[in-house]
């Protein structure tokens, strides 16, 4: 599973998605939010991640997929919400996530919302890319 | 004072089946005490179903979302006597309790 193209890999991430949220694939777009769309719960994205980590073969350090290292830092968190600094940072590491609906209401507690399946898809291409170069 | 409150709950036919497929990647997440406070128990899911709703339910009484498994490993329950939980987060301690039932586990943290 390490030389995949991204159809490939979308299509992979689809159906782990499905599997682990127990959703019919179809649901599972590029643009589905994992919470909001598909509902996660916090048990479901580690079950995510390992199930990423066993079918791609690949580690996926902490902090990487999902932002929390920018959540404990002052210049990009005030007041409970994201800065425009912060929300320039989110969109650097997932151009591909619902920034400008987030950025309506950037509360942190509201971050959760944006995870969608194509920010996994974006991520993993660009893990194995790294990983096959 | 004012205190906040956070409350979640994990399904345990969600955590069974988590504990199943993942019980060797617990360490990634979990620290030595509270892998042993899991598998203390006859029913490890359970118990994993009660850590897992109790860190969540920190990030609630700080109205933080869900921080991936850095987030979860900042959080350090702490078991005491007769499978009772400390907690401690960001240099604060939080009060927690829990309860569990065929269905669900549910978890209580208080801050000031």
């Amino acid at each position: 599973m390490i030389n995949n193209g991204r159809q490939d890999i979308e299509k992979t991430i689809r159906s782990i998605i499905a599997q682990a949220l127990k959703v019919d694939e179809s649901k599972a777009t590029l643009g589905s939010s994992l919470i909001k769309d598909l509902g996660a719960e916090s048990i479901d994205f580690l079950d995510i991640v390992f199930r990423l980590e066993k079918s791609f073969k690949i580690k996926i350090p902490k902090g990487e997929l999902f932002p929390e290292k920018l959540l404990t830092d002052a210049r990009f968190v005030k007041d409970g919400r994201i800065t425009g600094a912060g929300i320039e940072e989110l969109k650097k590491s997932s151009p591909n996530g619902q920034w400008d609906e987030f950025s309506k209401n950037p509360l942190v507690s509201n971050l959760g919302n944006i995870f969608t399946v194509g920010m996994i898809v974006d991520y993993i291409s660009e893990k194995l890319s790294t990983v096959n170069q | 004072m004012r205190q906040s409150i956070g409350v979640d709950l994990v399904e345990i036919k969600k955590a069974r089946s988590f504990y199943a497929r993942h019980h060797r990647s617990l360490a990634d997440f979990f620290s030595a005490s509270e892998i042993a406070f899991l598998k203390k128990s006859p029913r490890p899911h359970e118990r994993l179903a009660v850590l897992l709703a109790a860190k969540e339910a920190v990030f609630k009484t700080l109205s933080l979302p869900w921080m991936g498994h850095s987030g979860f490993e900042s959080i350090r329950l702490v078991p005491g006597a007769r499978g009772r939980l400390g907690c401690f987060f960001r240099g604060r301690r939080f009060e927690l309790t829990y309860g569990v039932n065929k269905n669900y586990a549910v978890a209580q943290c208080v801050g000031t």
